[in-house]
């Protein structure tokens, strides 16, 4: 794990993927405090910054918290995230390349519309298909039959 | 069967996906919302991969529980697990593709440790070459280099097979008991069962499609791998991040070993205690490491 950054923009991004990841009131705050007290601080909106800071520590609902809190952090670093390629320069090595913070995206669970209802429907069938070929096709005789076979040899 | 879901969804799913940092992560969500049968086949594709990962330990322990890795068949139990790895890897790489938080620090922790094995995990690390991303060269080798390693070590796995025959069961040393049949009886019923298989996964792709985490930003650590990884997550908290090399090196090189450790010919659960009580003290350390993690849920370190 490396050294944490001692730019202000860098801490703020951070910041900002804490919230997406959803990692928790105490450890969003931890960052934006870090970035306030960051060595070098340009490139980020302090003031703005400490905005963020106020409505994450301010209690009440979370969700709307983040999504303020998240706004306020990329409006401080006028929306260019750090990570984001710079002048037509592709990310190389382990650079990130990301340029948004995207939310956790989750597709719906279960039966969601006629397509899905059409597919689970088709698997049901192989399902039921796959076991009446399995029993069709089994063995002519079991292992406990043939473990019982040879031991009757045995004796 | 699972594999070969693998290639078939695999080969869908990489007609949609952009393997660059700055789009990986936003061509997987729009595989899912605006591809035909995009989202199906991604959940399938990554069900797939969890059953043979499972299928396969579940077929390395049933080797090994029935001794059937013993002279003449060392080698083929290499073969298999090597196989066995290389479907880990597959994993990991997989898991590094979707370019979202989750897989991002998984390659950290993997390019902490490459760096520790120095020139021995150049591959992983920047070194080897700065102008080609990371996730462009782990792309090629999730759908180039580790399927067709699998692939050729199928074949060579087979042809083994073939040579030495299927491992009678070791409480039934006396293959003439059994009425013989044709191959292709075999493979009708891999067949038969292979169609359960794609039935049930194509049930969970439907019903638990997979999520896509947040795009990746570097220093932060808030996530926690796949289940597969459990088994070695915590080690770096517990004994810092050289100790993922050794237990990782430690399991896979017992598992390599197996055949050559136990050199006795007994077969017979009863005269094994010694090799399958290490076998259970083994298994128990990774079930017990495995179920702490699930537990305590601990989201980056």
């Amino acid at each position: 794990m490396k050294e944490e950054s001692d730019e202000a923009p860098v801490l703020v991004e951070q910041a900002i993927a804490l919230i997406a990841n959803d990692a928790g009131e105490e450890r969003v705050t931890e960052r934006i405090e870090d970035a306030i007290e960051a060595p070098h601080k340009e490139g980020a909106d302090l003031g703005t910054v400490r905005r963020a800071l106020d409505v994450v520590e301010r209690p009440g609902e979370s969700e709307t918290a983040g999504r303020k809190a998240r706004e306020l952090l990329l409006d401080a670093i006028d929306g260019k995230l750090p990570s984001a390629p710079r002048g037509g320069q592709l990310a190389k090595g382990t650079e990130t390349g990301t340029s948004t913070v995207l939310g956790e995206f989750r597709p719906a669970r279960g039966i969601a519309d006629g397509g899905d209802a059409a597919l689970f429907g088709l698997a049901l069938a192989a399902v039921a298909a796959g076991l009446w070929l399995s029993r069709r096709l089994r063995p002519p005789h079991t292992i406990r039959e043939l473990a019982h076979r040879v031991g009757k040899g045995k004796r | 069967m699972a594999f070969v879901i693998l290639l078939v969804t695999g080969v869908y799913v990489a007609q949609f996906y952009a393997p660059v940092p700055e789009d990986a992560n936003q061509s997987v969500r729009d595989l899912v919302t605006d591809v035909w049968l995009g989202g199906f086949a991604r959940g399938l594709h990554y069900w797939a991969a969890q059953a043979m990962f499972v299928l396969a330990l579940l077929h390395l322990l049933r080797v090994f529980f029935h001794a059937s890795y013993k002279k003449p068949r060392e080698g083929n139990w290499v073969v298999g697990s090597a196989m066995f790895l290389l479907t880990f890897l597959a994993v990991f790489t997989g898991t590094v593709l979707k370019w979202d938080q989750e897989g991002f620090e998984a390659l950290i922790h993997n390019l902490d440790v490459a760096e520790l094995l120095g020139g021995a995990g150049a591959w992983f690390t920047s070194e080897l070459t700065d102008r080609v991303p990371i996730l462009l060269r782990l792309y090629s080798a999730h759908v180039v280099i580790i399927p067709g390693l699998i692939l050729l070590l199928f074949v060579w796995h087979a042809l083994l097979v073939k040579r030495h025959r299927i491992s009678p069961h070791p409480e039934i040393p006396v293959p003439e008991e059994e009425v013989p049949e044709p191959f292709t009886a075999h493979l009708q019923r891999v067949a038969a069962l292979g169609l359960v298989l794609l039935g049930l996964l194509s049930l969970l792709g439907v019903l638990l499609p997979p999520v896509v985490g947040p795009t990746p930003v570097d220093g932060i650590e808030v996530t926690r791998p796949l289940w597969m990884f459990w088994w070695f997550f915590p080690m770096e908290e517990w004994f810092g991040v050289a100790s993922i090399i050794y237990v990782i090196a430690g399991v896979f090189g017992l598992v390599f070993l197996v055949p050559f450790l136990d050199r006795s010919p007994k077969r017979r659960w009863r005269e094994r205690k010694l090799a399958l009580g290490a076998a259970g003290l083994l298994l128990l350390a990774l079930a017990a490491t495995t179920i702490q993690v699930w537990i305590n849920n601990p989201k980056g370190h």
